[in-house]
């Protein structure tokens, strides 16, 4: 996948570990993990490409969703991507799609106050351009795991 | 006296009797001339009457001036009568001794109206036999309503109950067709195999098995050469490991594979490996290494991979047969997993997609050694290998699986393929067998063709959400366990859910342990009993406890699982014998039936509802699902 240099398995383990506290669940993933046969990721692999191409069309759902100001779409999409980004462990990204789904609600982000509907786009559009970011990131993570288990 | 008017002969008479004088000691007018009165009644009736009115009777008279509405004065007091005690006086309106020309006023009472009052009763009287009659005659109609309304519930009933039969049937079909497609399979495989070995061995290619006839031998394997020569390098393997298997064992098996599992030793090289450890185990197992070696039974087995990629279409026409060879170790045998009652799965090999399956059969090969504990004398596995037919998946993992007697099937409804492939994932390391649903719609449909053990339904889902789906499932199926798997947990929310009809709840995402808590709360009834010889079984040898047989330490069985098989197809067990002592048995399906509601009637204390058969709170009673298709060798 990425050919960027890694550096020795042990120190990218180790680097990945520390800062990827936040960003996955290390506990559901590695449940995706023990479900590999051996060495080979397939399995949460086909999981996890599986999870970033539904991620893409989802985000794309949501792109258009906020052009269109239909905030029921919004807060279905978040609810959607919030549990594939659950099942996965994506932290992060799970949390704010929770968020989104509040705010689609016309909910503040703990889903109890109500706000307008304005409000919610605006927090929404600046959510949709974070919860982005929070998704590469995790991509970022989850191809340089494979890439270097693969190749280590 | 001219009679200038008319008015009736009578009254004319009449009037013309008072106007003679002669008569006045006899009748005449009344003194108010308003009246008339008759003084001397017999010189009256004697002298007067048959000269006017031709006849002598008083009483006609009388009754006479009645019908022209006279009517007789009666005197209130006797004494004040100015005409005698005897006078009768009579009066009408009209008739006074100066209006001769009121007499045509004087009518008779009309014999219409009488009539019209006769009538008028007469109608009464008839309109009431009428009323009475109509009344009987509603009561009549609708005791015939009540009795053509009961009529036609029975006729629904039976008619709901001639569907239930005819889907029974249809279920029944599918089963024996499946059974027939499998055994036909599994013929035509020996036959490849067969002709695989020959042709590899001796380059001859000719040799045709003994199983079948030839010539249908022929069609068969004509079809299917094609599937053996594009499994080409694949058989060889089988060969050269059949043949390595036959230095051991002499066995006869044509497509040999043995099976052992050790959860410590990582058997990435089957082939290699299977030769030390098949050793090993004849080493432990002297006393029954030809039995064990021998008796092999082969079991074509049908299993349901749902693949993430094809979970919407139904791989219903095709059957996925891999041929299983599994050993059950005597109680003699060592024991590997002195700690689990379960089942240990270890799975080599190449596991290719169901979609090309008929070239794919040769490869699969499950391998699985089960041990149990040694005071449990189950020489029965089912074995539940999971078979995740993902694309050239590579499958080098050894499980615990709980001890299904037959493997649960569980629908997995979820629009996310996230979830789809996880949940499929972790229900096939438990054994399950896995059905898919996208949506509301399609889960309902599902349910209604099909019978589950267990329904994992997602709430939030695109068409029809897992609610309503559940309050439309319960319409017709008010027992398969349904579980909601949602995010949102709140104690609102779950009491919808529960309210719906969902009968638990499996929070999202859920772990591997949770769900397996979840499988083996609702399918607990399908965990394969410790003491099974206490379970009617539908074989010819009912009676006669499995454990005893000679030579027969290994009794496979495996069950059709397709998706359009039910899995509680229960009757048409048919057994196979090596032995002579065991013939062709098909117990009749109302036998079996029969026993088998027997079982359940006694054994239903931890009835989820589901397929069927539940152990009794001991577990001594346990009864399990009669596999549909044994083999005995």
């Amino acid at each position: 996948m990425s050919s960027t240099p890694s550096p020795t398995p042990s120190d990218e383990e180790r680097e990945l570990s520390t800062n990827s506290s936040d960003l996955i669940d290390h506990e559901t993933f590695d449940q995706l993990l023990e479900m590999d046969d051996d060495d080979e990721h397939d399995f949460s692999k086909s999981i996890v490409w599986n999870y970033f191409e539904q991620a893409e069309t989802t985000f794309g759902s949501m792109d258009k969703a906020l052009e269109d100001k239909d905030l029921e779409e919004l807060s279905k999409l978040g609810h959607f991507l919030k549990g594939s980004s659950a099942a996965i462990g994506l932290t992060k990204v799970k949390a704010s799609c929770e968020k989104m789904q509040h705010f689609g609600n016309k909910k503040d982000e703990t889903g109890t106050n109500d706000i307008t509907e304005n409000d919610a786009l605006k927090k929404i559009s600046s959510l949709l351009e974070k919860v982005k970011d929070e998704y590469k990131e995790a991509e970022t993570y989850l191809k340089n795991f494979y890439n270097e288990r693969e190749n280590p | 006296m001219s009679n200038t008017s008319g008015g009736p002969d009578f009254v004319k008479k009449l009037f013309k009797m008072l106007e003679d004088e002669s008569y006045s000691d006899i009748v005449s007018w009344g003194i108010n001339g308003d009246s008339f009165v008759v003084k001397e009644i017999d010189a009256f009736t004697k002298t007067i009457l048959p000269r006017h009115f031709k006849h002598s009777n008083f009483a006609s008279f009388v009754r006479q001036l009645n019908k022209y509405d006279f009517h007789k004065i009666r005197n209130s007091d006797d004494s004040n009568s100015p005409y005698g005690e005897q006078a009768w006086e009579f009066h009408h309106p009209k008739f006074q001794c100066d209006k001769r020309d009121q007499l045509d006023n004087i009518k008779r009472k009309t014999p219409a109206n009488q009539k019209k009052l006769a009538s008028n009763t007469v109608n009464d009287v008839s309109n009431m036999t009428h009323l009475t009659e109509l009344q009987s005659q509603v009561n009549n109609l609708t005791k015939l309503q009540t009795n053509m309304n009961e009529h036609l519930h029975a006729l629904s009933k039976s008619y709901h109950s001639v569907v239930q039969d005819l889907l029974n049937f249809q279920k029944n079909m599918v089963a024996q067709d499946q059974l027939m497609q499998n055994l036909v399979q599994y013929l035509v495989n020996l036959e490849a195999g067969n002709y695989n070995n020959n042709h590899h061995s001796s380059t001859s290619g000719e040799n045709m098995t003994p199983f079948i006839p030839s010539d249908q031998a022929q069609k068969l394997i004509n079809s299917y050469t094609e599937v053996a020569r594009a499994s080409f390098d694949q058989m060889n393997e089988i060969s050269r490991r059949a043949q390595s298997i036959h230095h051991i064992a002499n066995g006869e098996i044509n497509n040999p594979c043995t099976s052992l599992s050790d959860s410590n030793s990582n058997t990435s090289n089957e082939s290699l490996e299977l030769l030390p450890l098949r050793s090993n185990l004849s080493d432990d197992n002297t006393g029954n290494i030809n039995t064990s070696a021998s008796s092999e039974s082969v079991s074509p087995k049908n299993y349901i991979s749902p693949q993430s990629n094809s979970a919407a279409s139904q791989p219903a026409e095709t059957i996925n047969i891999s041929n299983e060879y599994s050993h059950n170790i005597p109680d003699t045998m060592i024991n590997l997993h002195p700690s689990d009652n379960g089942l240990t799965v270890l799975t080599v090999g190449h596991l290719t997609p169901r979609q090309s399956q008929s070239s794919s059969t040769p490869n699969l090969l499950p391998i699985a050694i089960s041990s149990n504990n040694s005071n449990s004398s189950i020489p029965h596995i089912d074995n539940t290998s999971p078979q995740r037919a993902s694309n050239t998946m590579r499958v080098h993992r050894s499980t615990f699986v709980p001890a299904w007697s037959v493997p649960p099937k569980v629908l997995l409804v979820d629009d996310d393929a996230v979830y789809q492939n996880i949940g499929s994932k972790f229900l096939q390391v438990f054994g399950c067998a896995i059905d898919i649903a996208v949506d509301g719609i399609s889960a309902v449909n599902k349910m209604n063709f099909e019978k589950y053990d267990l329904v994992l339904m997602d709430i939030v889902l695109p068409n029809l959400d897992g609610v309503e789906a559940t309050t439309r499932i319960r319409r017709f199926d008010p027992n398969t366990p349904i579980i909601s798997m949602t995010s949102n947990t709140t104690k609102q929310e779950c009491i919808k859910y529960l309210s719906h009809g969902m009968n638990d709840i499996l929070a999202k995402p859920f772990t591997k342990a949770n769900l397996l808590s979840m499988l083996e709360r609702y399918c607990m009834h399908l965990k394969v009993m410790p003491n099974f010889q206490n379970i009617p079984r539908p074989l010819g040898a009912a009676d006669r406890p499995i454990t005893t047989i000679p030579n027969n330490n290994n009794l496979i069985s495996s069950d059709l699982t397709d998706d359009n098989l039910s899995e509680n197809w229960i009757s048409n067990p048919l057994t196979i014998a090596g032995d002579n002592s065991y013939p062709f048995t098909v117990l009749s399906s109302d036998d079996y039936i029969q026993m088998v509601s027997n079982v359940i009637n006694t054994s239903n204390s931890m009835n989820n509802g589901t397929r069927y058969l539940e152990d009794n709170d001991d577990q001594n009673q346990r009864s399990r699902k009669k596999p549909k298709f044994e083999v005995v060798e």
